[in-house]
């Protein structure tokens, strides 16, 4: 499940800015940490969002909140800046929240824990269908419940997930916001074949992804998904159309070591040993020495974020262009829509400096100027974080992409050898490629047989029609 | 042109089948090099992956040691090949650790990788998979126990119903299956082929089935049996198909259960007797004979072929010749060489059937020739029909050797002395041997063939096959040991059947291969000869002679000579047929002109002398005829006078008669010399005739000279002896003493003849008496008497004459005893008269001692006159005694006296009496002629006349001394 970075608008409270900032120096004055909350809330009606955050953190971690506007300042807040900035906190702490994001966050900490149920449980408390955080929370609801197999209920929720989305699509029409909501609801469109797939129920899956349109941005990622359904249906053919599809030149960004596996896979399974091994060794190749290169630069930045917050920007500029999986790694890191959110926020929080600029020199000023230093260091941090961890993501999937290379080689290595043993193999007349006779479709399925040029409208379409030599 | 082509077609399929083998042969290699290749990689590809991921990993060790070990399995594979290939001569010499070194050092580094990742790795749960390598390494290098011991451990280790596990398990089992235990190869591929995991599956359902056979548990043996049956038949599995159908079959006629056998069969397609037929074989291989027959036998019930029953055939035959059914055996050959003549057997089929009536026929013949069955004559002929039988069967089978076959069937027929039989056979084979150019066969077949013939075959047997016998022994051996006999055996067969061409082909060859038997080459010539002459083909003649005449033949020259003398005798017929028409005058003529023809050889003179003389004594002109006779002999033979010894015998009688004695005796002492030497037993008459005309006309010489030959010509002391006392005789009667005493003296050397020379030395004795040589004389008679008593002790007859001879000396000395009985007289005083009496009585007892002992001889005259002395001996002592008158005394004592005298001498009178009557007894019973017996039967009658001559003796000569 491709994780996701919910940033919500911030709602109107009707206060204006200077009043605010007015209050929120009275009341800093006063200091009083027990109303850091309207502290913080004055200051989100200021619209910064990163001063407050640690205001409302601090208030969270001293106090006992179970307060619907502590609740809502931190909707507020966590809207604005990303949930990133609270999943850093302990759930002890978070669960004093009732607010509907902190819930989300809750969820979100005990799924990536396994907790699917306890995942569910958070998000049990109704969300109204208003709340921004809404599709986000069913898209996570319906995830945990089809991880649990609960095939039907994950089904219901991925729809309604879909819904939800549509409507708030149409309420909007601030752009970043619409296209988050277009991505999650893509991502609902695509859970529920990702669960039939699950459950290895492969046709279903087959027509439900094709429910997922081209134009989606999450498309050329859940194709591969799609490669991997035609492979279980043993539509190898398919699946190698789907595959080659990432050859365009519009797909040069992606990065999955696993599509060149998947090749390799469906031609082991046509039994087109030389065709697989050729995929094996066309991956080594091209990777094992940048792969070197790439993991020796990944343990030269060891845990410097800051570094790592740089790598996409500077590739963007032009740098890292050598190597060929950093290179590919940090664009596609760049395309990846929770890194653009977590970016998007680090530069609205850059916009609460300015306006901290125009503020009187005061204590207020200083412990702003403080809390912001503090939340758009952890925003770069957590930039930086997120850009290791998908930096070593990548270097596992190299390190896995080789390991299945070498076992897949092996294991045509094996049937090769099991067949020189029956001694089938040995005089064969010829091998018969691409013969339309060998294709499956199903009544949603166009198929164009790849020709070594990629047309738009055909991309993930074509089909190769290898003849399987399986005896 | 069909020949080039059957060459192309030949030359096609061998290369086809060359080319075959060599791309089967390409093919593994090919296979080999190319798996080579992939475990290289494999190797390749798993290092890879062990750097990529940076650390050794269980799997990756566990892969590694897979791929070396296989890799090491096809080294090795490799290394075997070439380590055949290497001719013997170099591959005694290699060094097998340096052959093998490379698929060992796979094998090492496989068996080390194993072993670094079991110690390496203690909790790795794959362990099993490790010691499966190990085990299967230990059974590569043969090491059972230890592989086995892996294999236990390899299950152990592994999870339950894991691959390896049930590998391990197959593994196992199929060293109990092995092994023989059954009940543990059961329990392991029972639990190892719960699932149908792999294609194998079928493979070891079939040796669990077997397990359950061996166990005992029929059913469950044949359920799996089928299951495997039924699965061979999807091609992801082993098709275990052909070993089933044959195993099944077995099972179900173990199990007693055949009708569901045919059923299964029947039902999968499958011909019963096919299937039966390969079980049979199957349990042949088995050493299940008893069964394999039982299953063979039923299975030509089912047959569906001819093909089949062939099959079928093959298997049972080698069968009844393990277990001696000869019958089912001959029956068998017979069926299978039917199907033979028919082309419907393979190579291998003909092989076989080769083989079983090649074994059977000797052995048959061996028992036959080793007397096995010699008092058991149905059988000992039953065996020769068959193994008669299975000899023409090989010669069908092997028409190449045919010639060794009927050769073989003669012996055994030769063996039990059916000589009749065999002899046919014998021929059969020289004619095979002819056409299969075996001069060894040919030459053995020949010979056996001319030994039966020898051995009282029936006359059309003979006929039949005697002269192509000889031929065929000739055409093998024209110049052997044997061969000249054999040629002239045929020469006289050929001749014997009149058939003239056969003979005169038959003497050209033997001319030609003998060159140097001019006698044969003689004898041959004289046959064809003879019978031109004999059927009077004169023109065939006169050819052959013109052929001899001209060097053609290497005949001596007597012969030539005679072939002459045939010609010539031919053109004399005339003679002869004016002889037989009594035409003696022109015979005479024409014997004459033959004789004196200086072309005439001495054979044609000899007749024409003979005949001459025969014309001549005919006419009664006995000069001419003993000339004639003379002249012949000298040319004759023995054996040619032995032919006409009757005329000769007339010849020389006739000249006898007509007292012309030299002539006579000369021409029958040089017929005695010409027949010395043979067997005739004319010998003795002419050499008894010749010898007593020699005497008859007193050539002393002459029969001396005779007498002295007849040794040598083998005549016996019977015929000489009586010679030599015809010739003692005659030189007596001529006063030839000094020869008399000459022949004697020479006589006397031999002992044998003493008993002989007996009586004329009593003449030679006399004659020295009446001359006044006494001395001599009396040394003579010592001699006689040493004769006599030498012939006693040797037990020799003495002739009678010889008796007698003895006899007389011996009368002599007693007469001269009884002389001095006589001259002493009787005289007073009475004790000197007492005295006298008594010493007469003593001498008159010694005499009649002597007497009788004289008489005892055997001598008519010595008995006679013996008795005579002692009677008159005795009768002279009565009458002295009686008639003695004592000087000087009274009458009353004279008369007292002579009283008592008489009575005193009454037992001499009765002696002398007695002594008569018993000489009077013996002249009548032993019809004595002596001159002393009137003595005796004419006492006290009147004289009776008698005529003594000289000497003594009777003369009966009616014609009175000359």
């Amino acid at each position: 499940m491709k994780k996701s970075c919910l940033l919500l608008f911030l709602l109107t409270i009707g206060m204006n800015a200077q009043a605010s900032i007015q209050g929120a120096r009275r009341i800093y004055q006063v200091g009083d940490k027990s109303r850091y909350p309207q502290l913080a809330a004055e200051l989100v009606q200021e619209k910064m969002y990163f001063s407050a955050a640690p205001f409302i953190k601090e208030y969270l971690a001293t106090s006992r909140v179970n307060d619907a506007a502590v609740d809502k300042v931190l909707d507020d807040v966590i809207t604005a800046v990303g949930v990133k900035q609270f999943e850093v906190l302990p759930a002890n702490i978070l669960e004093k929240s009732n607010a509907p994001t902190v819930r989300y966050i809750l969820a979100k900490k005990a799924f990536r824990a396994g907790k699917f149920d306890q995942a569910i449980k958070y998000l049990d408390r109704r969300i109204e269908d208003w709340h921004p955080v809404k599709p986000f929370a069913l898209l996570l609801e319906a995830s945990a419940l089809a991880v649990s197999k609960r095939e039907d209920k994950s089904n219901a929720v991925f729809r309604e997930c879909i819904d939800v989305a549509n409507s708030q699509i149409k309420k909007t029409d601030n752009k970043d916001r619409i296209r988050q909501l277009q991505i999650t609801r893509d991502y609902c469109v695509v859970g529920i074949p990702r669960a039939q797939f699950a459950l290895q129920k492969h046709e279903e899956a087959n027509l439900s992804y094709l429910d997922l349109p081209k134009s989606s941005y999450i498309w050329p990622e859940i194709l591969f998904e799609e490669a991997w359904n035609s492979f279980y249906l043993k539509d190898y053919n398919r699946t190698l159309g789907k595959l080659v599809t990432y050859k365009a030149p519009v797909f040069n960004y992606t990065f999955n070591p696993e599509i060149e596996v998947l090749k390799a896979l469906s031609y082991m399974e046509l039994c087109l040993w030389e065709d697989s091994k050729k995929a094996v060794e066309g991956f080594y190749s091209q990777y094992e020495t940048d792969n070197v290169g790439y993991k020796k630069f990944i343990d030269s930045l060891g845990k410097d974020y800051r570094q790592y917050y740089m790598l996409v920007k500077d590739h963007a500029d032009g740098k890292y262009k050598e190597n060929k999986i950093l290179s590919n790694a940090l664009a596609n890191i760049g395309r990846d829509p929770a890194y653009l959110e977590l970016y998007s926020s680090f530069n609205n929080g850059r916009d609460e400096i300015e306006r901290l600029k125009g503020l009187p020199n005061d204590a207020l000023k200083t412990a702003l100027n403080e809390n912001l230093r503090e939340s758009l260091s952890l925003q770069r941090n957590l930039i930086g974080s997120y850009v290791r961890g998908q930096l070593q993501l990548y270097a596992a999937q190299v390190v896995r992409a080789f390991e299945d290379m070498s076992y897949i080689k092996l294991e045509v290595l094996s049937k090769r050898k099991t067949e020189l043993y029956d001694d089938v193999s040995m005089r064969e007349t010829g091998r018969a490629r691409g013969d339309v006779a060998h294709l499956r479709r199903t009544d949603k399925q166009y198929f164009w047989t790849f020709n070594g040029e990629f047309w738009a409208d055909e991309l993930g379409d074509y089909v190769f029609s290898l003849k399987s030599e399986c005896k | 042109m069909k020949r080039k082509t059957l060459l192309v077609l030949c030359l096609g399929i061998f290369l086809t089948n060359t080319l075959v083998i060599n791309k089967a042969h390409a093919d593994v290699e090919q296979r080999r090099a190319e798996l080579i290749k992939v475990l290289d990689e494999e190797l390749r590809e798993v290092t890879r992956l062990n750097k990529q991921i940076g650390a050794q990993r269980p799997d990756l060790m566990l892969r590694m040691a897979q791929v070396l070990l296989e890799k090491a399995r096809l080294l090795k594979d490799l290394e075997n090949q070439k380590y055949l290939e290497t001719p013997s001569a170099q591959r005694e010499k290699l060094n097998k650790d340096q052959v093998y070194k490379e698929s060992r050092r796979y094998f090492d580094q496989a068996q080390k990788t194993v072993l670094v990742l079991l110690k390496k790795f203690k909790k790795f749960d794959e362990k099993g998979d490790a010691y499966y390598i190990l085990a299967y390494n230990a059974k590569e290098l043969k090491q059972e126990e230890q592989s086995k011991k892996f294999f236990q451990k390899a299950l152990e280790e592994s999870k339950s119903g894991s691959v390896v596990a049930d590998k391990s398990r197959i593994a196992l089992a199929e060293i109990y299956f092995n092994k023989g235990s059954f009940d543990k190869s059961m329990a392991l591929y029972e639990a190892a082929l719960k699932n149908k995991r792999d294609k194998w599956w079928t493979k070891d359902a079939f040796n669990l089935a077997w397990s359950y056979f061996k166990m005992g548990r029929y059913d469950k043996a044949i359920d799996t049996m089928t299951e495997s049956y039924e699965l061979s038949k999807n091609p992801k599995f082993i098709d275990m198909s052909k070993s089933i159908e044959r195993d099944l079959a077995f099972f179900y006629t173990e199990a007693g259960k055949s009708n569901e056998a045919i059923a299964f069969y029947k039902k999968n397609g499958k011909s019963v007797s096919d299937i039966m037929l390969k079980v049979g074989r199957y349990l042949k291989t088995q050493g299940k004979f008893a069964a394999a027959e039982k299953t063979l036998g039923e299975a030509l019930q089912y047959k569906t072929s001819e093909k089949e029953e062939i099959e079928l055939n093959i298997e049972l035959i080698s069968l009844y010749e393990k277990f001696g059914r000869d019958q089912k055996h001959l029956e068998t050959s017979r069926a299978l060489s039917a199907q033979f003549s028919k082309g419907n057997l393979t190579p291998d089929q003909v092989e076989i059937l080769k083989f079983n009536v090649d074994k059977m026929s000797a052995l048959i013949q061996q028992q036959l020739v080793s007397k096995t069955y010699e008092n058991q004559e149905k059988i000992r002929e039953a065996k020769a029909a068959a193994a008669n039988e299975y000899f023409m069967m090989s010669a069908l089978v092997s028409p190449e050797k045919a010639q060794v076959a009927y050769f073989h069937a003669g012996e055994t027929y030769f063996a039990i002395g059916k000589f009749d039989k065999a002899v046919p056979l014998y021929a059969e084979s020289i004619k095979r041997a002819q056409l299969n150019k075996d001069k060894k066969t040919e030459g053995q077949a020949s010979n056996a063939m001319m030994v039966s013939l020898g051995k009282g075959v029936n006359k059309k047997t003979t006929e039949d096959y005697l002269i192509p016998a000889y031929e065929g022994f000739l055409s093998v051996e024209p110049k052997g040991d044997k061969s000249s006999v054999v040629y002239q055996r045929l020469f006289s067969a050929q001749m014997g059947k009149k058939n003239l061409p056969a003979a005169e082909k038959v003497l050209m060859n033997y001319k030609a291969n003998f060159p140097g038997e001019v006698d044969t080459q003689e004898k041959m010539l004289a046959q064809v000869m003879d019978y031109y002459k004999d059927t009077g083909d004169k023109v065939a003649l006169g050819n052959w002679a013109k052929r001899i005449e001209a060097n053609e033949f290497k005949v001596n020259p007597e012969y030539a000579s005679k072939v002459k003398t045939l010609v010539l005798g031919m053109q004399f017929e005339k003679v002869e047929q004016a002889s037989v028409k009594g035409d003696k005058r022109g015979a005479l003529k024409g014997y004459l002109e033959i004789y004196k023809s200086p072309e005439t050889d001495n054979e044609a003179k000899k007749t024409a002398a003979y005949n001459i003389a025969v014309l001549f004594y005919e006419t009664g002109d006995w000069k001419q005829m003993h000339a004639w006779s003379d002249r012949a002999v000298s040319m004759m033979t023995p054996a040619e006078i032995n032919k006409f010894e009757k005329d000769f015998i007339l010849f020389t009688t006739d000249l006898f008669q007509r007292r012309q004695f030299a002539e006579s005796a000369a021409l029958s002492e040089k017929i005695f010399d010409k027949i010395c030497t043979s067997n005739s037993k004319s010998t003795k008459i002419f050499f008894k005739n010749a010898n007593v005309i020699y005497l008859a006309d007193k050539q002393f010489d002459k029969s001396l000279a005779l007498l002295g030959k007849a040794p040598k010509c083998g005549l016996g002391n019977d015929v000489i002896l009586p010679g030599y006392l015809d010739h003692l005789t005659e030189l007596a009667a001529s006063n030839k003493w000094g020869s008399f005493n000459e022949v004697i003296k020479n006589l006397e050397s031999s002992k044998e003849m003493w008993p002989q020379l007996i009586y004329p030395s009593s003449l030679l004795a006399s004659e020295l008496e009446n001359i006044g040589r006494p001395d001599d004389a009396r040394k003579v008679r010592a001699k006689m008497v040493t004769y006599y008593e030498s012939a006693r002790k040797s037990k020799m007859d003495v002739p009678l004459e010889g008796l007698d001879a003895i006899s007389l000396i011996r009368l002599t000395s007693l007469e001269e005893q009884v002389n001095k009985l006589n001259s002493m007289k009787l005289a007073f005083p009475e004790a000197e008269y007492n005295k006298m009496l008594k010493a007469k009585f003593v001498m008159l007892d010694k005499i009649t001692t002597e007497a009788i002992s004289i008489a005892e001889l055997g001598s008519g005259i010595g008995i006679v006159r013996a008795y005579r002395i002692i009677v008159e001996a005795h009768e002279s002592l009565r009458n002295e005694m009686i008639g003695f008158t004592p000087e000087g005394k009274s009458p009353e004592y004279v008369s007292s006296f002579q009283k008592g005298m008489v009575k005193t001498s009454a037992p001499l009178e009765k002696q002398a009496q007695d002594f008569r009557e018993t000489a009077i007894k013996k002249i009548e019973k032993e019809n004595i002629l002596s001159s002393d017996n009137g003595w005796f039967l004419s006492r006290n009658t009147a004289l009776i006349p008698e005529y003594f001559n000289d000497k003594g003796n009777v003369l009966m000569d009616k014609a009175g001394a000359k």
